[in-house]
């Protein structure tokens, strides 16, 4: 073995120089390989920028383009008081919402009871299903005995016995399986109800099965709840409610058919220009179809279709004249419109009176978008006023118009918008919650590990945490889907936590439970680079302050954590430009709700989210591809400026 | 030094600058480091919970479906209700997924017997014609039979039954042809007839007209110019549109085109018509009733001749018969059934050596004591339902399907599993080049700083910017040696290479719908010809290197991933090499050594532990991630595992195996999640392949988390 391997090195030692190609020795050749690889990453990163930009960068003229056809079609006109009359449905939508959450609340916990009985009913149904054909069969078989006049007289016997049997089965399976229902079982969870009436419930399942009757249960529920319906119908602020929600909704007929007349003119505006538009391709195609046909028939037959095309511009000045004219009729009925909406407005009772969270949320909006509404409708009508189909869309507002777009509608039958607010306030929404719930953890765990704890905990703590990293991304949004939301749904609706902005919670998917999770998937990240730099710290500071006098934890608190702070602060950098970026738990938990959200509680969506959503079903180069594009590339700008300011603060701080 | 002994503690504490009462400065700092305390183990706690709850459900799962949930492929789950029953019967095989699937199935009398299918063996010769359904048949029964085609032709012939006794008359052209083909049917006698044929030569003057439907389709036909905003959807028959003649024009229209065009109202007013005449001669012919077997092309012009007769097909060869490329005799098998229906209606079929044998499978018969829910997946219950059909013992009372929720993941984690292999080998190839380069042959200088500022921005590149990128690159744009180029318009660039391209089969021409051109037209003339054809590729004699991408396919996701993970592993491979202790190189260089042999036999070694924790911290980085692989790799639905159904062979199978779209575990997580509705039957499904996939994930980055503490401990030097 010695002996062999004494050979090798001098089999290396005498073999040098060797073959040379293009004055490129053996030794540079390997240099040169090992080199070319190492540029690789700076290749990447050149062709990531160069291909999201590539594919982005027809999207701002491509999008002024569709834009200017959406004013030049006269959408844009229509567009006004359609967003006045939305705004106006608004107020009154939440008024009946308000009213109807009152009223279930207040009819309490009887409330619940006719839904959930017909849930549970349904459920044992199901359960005792074979039991109940069976006894349908028995049945028919005792029908059938009428038909056949010389019956045996056994078999006419032995067929009701085959009915009582079948009901005595029913009667005892239904016992049975009552029993193994309970509340959790039942899919519908917004139904509160307290345990007591479970008994009663299922008793009354069983007998209207069985029976086929209602239970005195059910019927004195009934009655009571309808005297308390009058009762509560009586309450003035209720009637107000109610009396606010018809004026309110008085007007809007007229509007509407004001309105989706506007619509329908506009858009057969639209669609003749856009005829016009793939008319012009359809032609030219036809022609070079034309040229390279084969048969001299082919080639008249498509020169005859390219010739039946029409490529004359609409008359876009005609055609707009309606709306022109439209003008006087809208101002009647805005003038409408508003003094019923204003009437409505005074008749809403304050949010004091009411019992219930969810009303009084709901309450409160109404209070804090009522000033907005007149300012709404008096800006859309001077707008409707100067409009004007021939002003040129510029440039500058197809680009504000994508980064402070509060709409992002996709494969509309009336106008596509590409605005990427609420996509980037959900992402930042996210991250931010996810930020401020991991910082605490991970921080204090870096100095709790760092600094506090024996080596022996050090050594299980360390390696748990990354190991905790390794979890993939998809595992946990499967965990936030099935078991998380759930529990905060669950939490949510303690009437205890009404006081917090955003509860009680209403749904399972939000951004809040986005957060912890992705709050989760940081800390390791933070922890672990918060670490290090805790560990950076030279040791004789920590010797110097033991000196001085503080102990173990004012040392820590007051001297190690100061001196290492821009070092955290660059943990922290990384983490929130990881949470940013991840794309699975955003896409599956935060509920795909393309809005801005208001609340941290509130359903919304990402960036990472809508790329991972809508990439795969899109033809490639259309405008909505340029658009996903350019969240692309926003998103890579985003984390890429995240991850090059950590980088510079550690350098600043290592330099140091 | 974490705690000072006692005595100067005392001294610490009386010469304190903050100074403190003791027992409250005790109490605070004891609060302050169980808060810290309960920050660190909160992260363990729920890390715990979220581990807890995986198992707690995904465990009863694995223990109900057993092995087999790593054996079978992800199908659709069919919920069967049956009505008690007996006599039903079905392979052994699919029993005892039966039982197994349904514990408490309410089975009696279950019996073992065989059962026995007629075979034919024989062998297929050279010059066979047949139609492509029975191709198919015989594909579908000999699973490595695939043949190209020589040729196709529209003579085959058809069988049909003609109803009732009809005249066809034809003229002495379509006679010469109908002769040409089939003698026999012309055999009776022939009657000259000739007809007069009214048709309008007809001015229409320039102007706005309105038309009907009826008016329109007259005029779509003929050479009439004209224009009209919107053309007629199929219902609107009474409706009137606006059409613009252009100039004033002359057409020539026959009686019924002309007839459509008077009405009163939508009609065309025509300025001027000249009624002409034509006379044409016509040989009448009668068939009697009956059946015939024909050319097809015979009855084509049959069809036109006479539309009022009426032809009722009896085997349907509608594409017509291929001529089979075949080389030397085939010996293949079918059911006999099959094969004596094949030989009956293919005359060309040319076949020797033929044998009967018998193919025995085991089988039970069972019966069903009460109504039942049997869960099957797909394949399962499509196996029921044959097996019975015939017996009528299956009596279904409901069925529901529940796509995804049956069988087990076989497919995800095979495709993670290749992704995996393809994504490391390139990985590690290029990040421990790179990080050797870095740490051994780089001076410090602009070039390293920059390499350097590249990697750690490539590291916080979210994984979603890195799949636009794949499809981006991979899928869309990256290079590919092809004979057959496609013939899209977003394809970049087309670099013909060489004339040495390899005609197509007739059976890929058709099957991938390829344009063949001569090879002296110019490229961008064959692709505009090709699209213009509705052709997805073109074929001109020439080798291409076509810029159109991979396409969805587990190379694309496997380099868009190694991309992805590039950084983690050349700064984990750098790290090990700077852990090799600089003098090993000195003493190396020193015996005369050269730069490479010394990291070759001096660094490398000593390297290697670190470089394999590298590795392993890579695949758990990869096999975890979904996003990167969503549009440039993954599919949710795949009935072959990726070796199965390949069409090529040698080099070529190669790469039509990398070619292909797989499934993926964290990819089916999400559908199965995300994307399908969710209900009882889908939930086992999900925390399986969730408790699986975690388990094969999280032991890997325990494997790595391992090497990693062990080589800081252990390799110090």
């Amino acid at each position: 073995m010695r002996a062999k391997k004494s050979s090798t090195n001098e089999h290396l030692l005498t073999k040098k120089g060797g073959f040379r190609i293009m004055g490129i020795g053996k030794q540079e050749a390997i240099k040169y390989f090992f080199g070319g690889n190492a540029i690789i990453a700076i290749i990447v990163i050149f062709l990531i920028c160069l291909f999201l930009v590539k594919e982005a960068f027809f999207f701002f003229p491509d999008y002024r383009k569709n834009l200017s056809l959406y004013r030049l079609s006269g959408q844009e006109f229509a567009d006004y008081p359609m967003a006045q009359i939305v705004a106006q449905k608004r107020l009154a939508s939440l008024a009946t919402e308000a009213r109807s959450y009152e009223i279930k609340y207040r009819q309490g916990v009887e409330g619940d009871i006719p839904s959930l009985n017909s849930a549970i009913r349904n459920m044992l149904r199901n359960k005792v299903n074979s039991e109940i054909t069976e006894l349908k069969r028995a049945e028919e078989q005792v029908e059938e005995i009428d038909f056949y006049p010389n019956l045996e007289e056994s078999e006419k016997q032995a067929r009701h016995q085959r009915v009582a049997t079948a009901q005595e089965q029913l009667k005892k399976a239904a016992e049975e399986a009552s029993l193994t229902i309970n509340y959790n079982d039942l899919s519908d969870k917004t139904l509160e109800t307290s345990p007591k009436y479970l008994d009663d419930l299922r008793q009354a399942a069983v007998t209207r099965l069985v029976t086929g009757e209602k239970s005195a249960f059910i019927e004195r529920i009934e009655k009571s709840l309808a005297e308390k319906s009058i009762e509560i119908s009586k309450d003035q602020n209720l009637l107000d409610l109610a009396e606010a929600n018809t004026l309110l909704r008085e007007p809007q007929r007229d509007f509407d058919q004001f309105v989706s007349k506007l619509r329908k003119i506009t858009i057969s505006t639209k669609q003749q220009a856009q005829q016009y538009q793939s008319s012009s391709a359809r032609r030219l195609a036809l022609e070079s179809g034309a040229a390279l046909a084969s048969s001299d028939e082919d080639k008249e037959r498509l020169a005859i279709e390219a010739k039946r095309i029409l490529t004359i511009q609409p008359d876009y000045t005609k055609l707009n004249q309606p709306l022109y004219n439209s003008l006087d009729k809208h101002a009647e009925l805005q003038a409408q419109l508003e003094a019923s909406t204003r009437a409505a407005l005074e008749k809403i009772p304050s949010a004091d009176g009411f019992e219930s969270g969810a009303a009084k949320k709901r309450l409160k909006e109404i209070a804090s978008i009522k000033s907005g509404i007149y300012d709404l409708f008096a800006e859309n009508r001077a707008k409707m006023e100067v409009w004007d189909h021939t002003k040129a869309y510029p440039m500058s507002q197809a680009v504000t118009g994508f980064f402070f777009g509060t709409e992002w509608i996709t494969n509309s039958s009336w106008q596509d918008f590409y605005g990427i607010l609420p996509l980037f306030t959900g992402s930042l929404g996210a991250a931010i919650i996810a930020v401020v719930l991991a910082v605490p953890f991970a921080v204090g765990g870096a100095i709790y590990v760092n600094r506090l704890a024996s080596p022996v905990e050090q050594n299980i703590v360390k390696p748990v945490i990354e190991f905790i990293q390794a979890i993939p991304s998809i595992v946990l949004a499967f965990f936030g889907v099935v078991v998380l939301g759930q529990f905060l749904f669950d939490i949510g609706q303690n009437p205890a936590l009404s006081w917090i902005p955003g509860f009680p919670i209403e749904g399972r998917l939000t951004m809040l439970n986005a957060g912890i999770l992705l709050a989760f998937m940081a800390t390791p990240t933070i922890f672990t680079l918060a670490e290090d730099a805790l560990n950076n710290v030279p040791k004789s500071y920590k010797e110097a302050s033991l000196a001085l006098g503080a102990t173990n934890l004012q040392t820590v608190l007051k001297v190690i954590l100061p001196s290492c702070l821009s070092g955290i602060i660059a943990a922290v950098l990384l983490g929130f430009g990881r949470i940013v970026g991840e794309t699975m738990v955003v896409l599956l938990v935060m509920g795909g709700r393309i809005k801005i959200p208001t609340a941290f509680t509130d359903p919304a969506h990402s960036m990472t989210g809508i790329l991972a959503q809508e990439i795969g079903e899109v033809v490639q180069g259309s405008l909505h591809w340029g658009a996903l594009f350019m969240v692309g590339l926003v998103l890579f700008i985003v984390s890429l400026s995240l991850n090059f300011t950590a980088q510079t603060i550690l350098r600043r701080y290592s330099d140091r | 030094m974490s705690s000072l002994p006692d005595k100067k503690d005392a001294i610490a504490t009386s010469l304190n600058p903050f100074k403190q009462g003791k027992s409250r400065l005790r109490t605070i700092e004891r609060i302050q480091r169980s808060v810290l305390l309960i920050a660190t183990y909160s992260i363990l706690i729920s890390a715990l919970v979220v581990f807890g709850t995986i198992i707690k459900n995904g465990a009863p799962v694995l223990w109900d479906k057993g092995f087999s949930f790593l054996t079978e492929k992800p199908q659709t789950l069919t919920v069967l209700d049956v009505a008690a029953t007996e006599g039903l019967e079905i392979s052994a095989d699919g029993f005892e997924r039966i039982v197994g699937d349904n514990k408490k199935l309410p089975v009696e009398n279950s019996e073992e017997f065989e059962k026995s299918y007629p075979h034919t063996r024989f062998d297929l010769q050279p010059g066979t014609i047949i139609g492509d359904g029975y191709l198919q048949l015989i594909e579908n029964n000999n699973h490595d039979f695939r043949v190209g085609f020589l040729s196709r032709s529209r003579d085959a012939q058809v069988g049909f039954n003609l109803s009732a006794d009809s005249e066809f008359r034809v003229t002495s052209e379509q006679l010469e042809e109908i002769k040409k083909v089939d003698p026999e049917i012309v055999a009776g006698e022939l009657t000259p007839v000739s007809e007069e044929t009214n048709y309008f030569r007809v001015r229409v003057e320039k102007g706005d007209y309105e038309i009907n439907k009826a008016t329109y389709d007259a005029l779509n036909p003929t050479t009439l110019i004209y224009i009209m905003l919107q053309s007629f959807n199929d219902d609107e028959r009474n409706q009137i549109r606006s059409t613009k003649i252009p100039n004033s024009q002359v057409v020539t229209l026959s009686q019924a085109q002309y007839a459509a065009c008077l009405a009163e109202e939508g009609g065309l007013p025509f300025s001027k018509v000249e009624p002409q005449v034509s006379v044409q001669d016509f040989l009448q012919f009668s068939m009697p009733a009956g059946q015939y077997e024909l050319a097809s092309k015979v009855l084509d012009i049959l069809k036109l001749a006479n539309p009022n007769a009426s032809f009722v097909s009896l085997h349907n060869t509608e594409r017509g018969a291929v001529e089979l490329d075949l080389k030397e005799a085939v010996t293949l098998s079918l059911p006999t059934a099959a094969f004596e229906q094949v030989v009956r209606d293919n005359p060309d079929f040319k076949i020797s050596n033929v044998s009967n044998y018998e193919v025995k499978k085991p089988f039970v018969r069972f019966d069903l004591s009460k109504d039942a829910q049997i869960l099957a997946p797909n394949e399962v219950q499509l196996e029921l339902k044959g097996e019975n059909a015939g017996s009528g013992a299956l009596n279904i009372l409901d069925e529901h399907s529940h796509s995804y929720s049956g069988g087990g993941i076989l497919g995800p984690i095979i495709g993670t599993a290749l992704l995996v292999i393809i994504c490391m080998t390139v990985a590690l190839i290029t990040g421990i080049a790179s990080a050797i380069y870095l740490n051994e042959y780089a001076r410090k200088g602009r070039f390293l700083k920059t390499v350097r500022l590249a990697m750690l921005n490539l590291a916080g590149v979210p994984s979603i910017v890195f799949g636009l990128f794949g499809l981006g690159l991979f899928v869309l744009i990256a290079p590919q040696i092809t004979d057959t180029p496609s013939s899209s318009n977003n394809v970049v660039l087309r670099v013909p290479l060489a004339k040495i391209a390899s005609e197509p089969n007739l059976r890929d021409i058709e099957n991938n719908s390829i344009f063949m051109a001569e090879s002296h037209h110019k490229t961008s003339d064959v692709v505009a010809a090709a699209s213009a054809n509705g052709k997805a590729r073109f074929y001109n004699g020439w080798t291409y290197l076509s810029f159109q991408g991979w396409g969805t396919c587990m190379l694309a996701g496997g380099f868009t991933l190694a991309i992805m993970v590039l950084p983690v592993i050349i700064t984990a491979c750098e790290e090990s090499l700077q852990a090799v202790p600089m003098g090993f190189r000195e003493a190396s260089l020193a015996l005369g050594a050269s730069k490479w042999q010394s990291i070759r036999t001096a660094v490398l070694p000593y390297a290697f532990p670190g470089i394999l924790t590298a590795s392993v911290l890579g695949i758990t980085r990869v096999a975890g991630e979904t996003a990167p692989i969503m549009f440039t790799a993954a599919v949710a639905e795949r009935s072959l595992l990726p070796w199965e159904g390949l069409q090529s062979h040698g080099f070529g199978a190669f790469l039509e195996f990398l070619q292909q779209s797989v499934q993926a575990m964290p990819y089916h997580i999400y559908t199965v999640a995300g994307r399908i509705p969710q209900s009882q039957y889908t939930e086992p499904m999900q925390y399986g392949s969730v408790l699986v996939f975690l388990m094969l994930v999280m032991s890997l980055a325990g494997v790595s988390v391992y090497l990693r503490i062990r080589i800081r401990n252990k390799i110090k030097w």
